[in-house]
């Protein structure tokens, strides 16, 4: 009973500061199969939210190995991916449907 | 989902009245010296939902032991799947065939597979989701079982680990009534999105049963299209005597959109 109250308060402390603390936002945009930008300056060392907007007629999957996301992204609309804390460096993202062209790096700094 | 066997345990037939007491005296003694007969399916699930994303999946494994009660143990299913939001994946086993140590192979079923992501990636210090599935089986000795458990990924610049706790019940006329609990844990490093080494620990507490060993696993995107293979292989080691010595595990996975 008691470990159960602690492991719920420490949950709910973790989930209301992730959502309390305001996340800085930066926007991608694909468009003709290309990132735009395709290099993003982000904040290293903490956490923020990258929103994804898709303008193709086609999906589009946003990947990346070096900070290990994947989601869709429909035609004509937007995902939000939580990204960080990230060390400074270069970390690689890519359109999986479209290697050829979608190709980026966030610069954590 | 589970193909519900370890060991050898004693195949019943129907019509195979003369020999059933005996068996059944047979099984109730391995029962009581083996401990319960556990399921698992050597799999470590994600919570993550890919919005829209259809799967076509192939797994199995296969037992290296040369101890009667492991020899010959093999499991192998065929599973669809789409997730209809980017929060429900619902999966269905259209085969799941098993051959139990000293038996021969046979189809047990079907199983009805779901999995809830609750959290976004990355959103909270972990991701949180959900399975909960129901087995049904076609054979007479084994019970429909109702599965279920939380789902948790971690992933850490390239590291990803996933803890799984699964609880499964047997349901209908016979059920043992218990809930048989196991969990697993996998951890992989992102050499590339086709290459990601890692461990895989499995642990049936009922069946004093852990195993742990190296996986492979990975995802080659089929270029101009919007689908990908996946693939996972390795072998997991038992770390006692109550665990078959190697299970080699595969899988395969046609994923599209
Ligand atoms: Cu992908």
């Amino acid at each position: 009973m008691k470990l159960s109250l602690i492991a719920a308060t420490l949950l709910l402390s973790m989930t209301g500061t992730a959502v309390a603390r305001d996340l800085s936002t930066f926007t991608l945009v694909v468009k003709n199969h290309v990132y735009q930008p395709d290099e993003l300056k982000v904040p290293a060392g903490t956490k923020f939210k990258l929103i994804v907007r898709n303008e193709d007629p086609t999906p589009e999957e946003f990947e990346s190995t070096d900070f290990n996301r994947e989601k869709i992204v429909l035609p004509n609309s937007s995902i939000t991916v939580y990204v960080g804390p990230l060390r400074a460096g270069s970390y690689g993202f890519f359109g999986d449907f479209h290697q050829a062209t979608a190709q980026g790096r966030l610069i954590a700094e | 989902m589970s193909p519900s066997f370890s060991r050898k345990s004693p195949a019943l037939r129907p019509h195979d009245r003369g020999r059933r007491s005996r068996t059944l005296t047979i099984g109730a003694i391995l029962l009581l010296a083996t401990g319960v007969v556990q399921a698992d399916d050597f799999i470590v699930y994600s919570p993550h939902v890919l919005a829209t994303q259809s799967e076509i999946e192939l797994r199995g494994y296969s037992y290296s032991d040369p101890r009667a009660d492991f020899n010959g143990g093999r499991a192998a299913e065929l599973s669809i799947s789409h997730a209809f939001t980017d929060w429900w994946k619902p999966e269905i086993y259209l085969t799941r065939y098993e051959k139990e140590p000293g038996g021969s192979g046979r189809l047990l079923g079907y199983e009805f597979e779901n999995t809830f992501q609750f959290t976004q990636p990355g959103e909270y210090w972990a991701d949180f989701g959900f399975l909960a599935s129901y087995e049904h089986q076609i054979v007479a000795d084994k019970q429909d079982a109702f599965e279920f458990g939380p789902l948790v990924e971690k992933t850490v610049g390239r590291f990803t680990h996933r803890f799984n706790a699964i609880w499964e019940k047997q349901v209908g006329a016979g059920a043992s009534g218990k809930y048989e609990f196991r969990y697993s844990y996998s951890g992989t490093y992102a050499v590339s999105a086709a290459f990601r080494p890692g461990i895989e620990a499995y642990g049936r507490p009922a069946d004093h049963a852990y195993q742990a060993g190296p996986i492979v696993a990975g995802e080659w995107h089929v270029p101009g299209t919007t689908s990908s293979l996946e693939y996972r292989f390795g072998v997991v080691l038992g770390l006692n005597a109550a665990a078959p010595r190697r299970t080699w595990l595969a899988q395969v996975e046609y994923e599209f959109f």
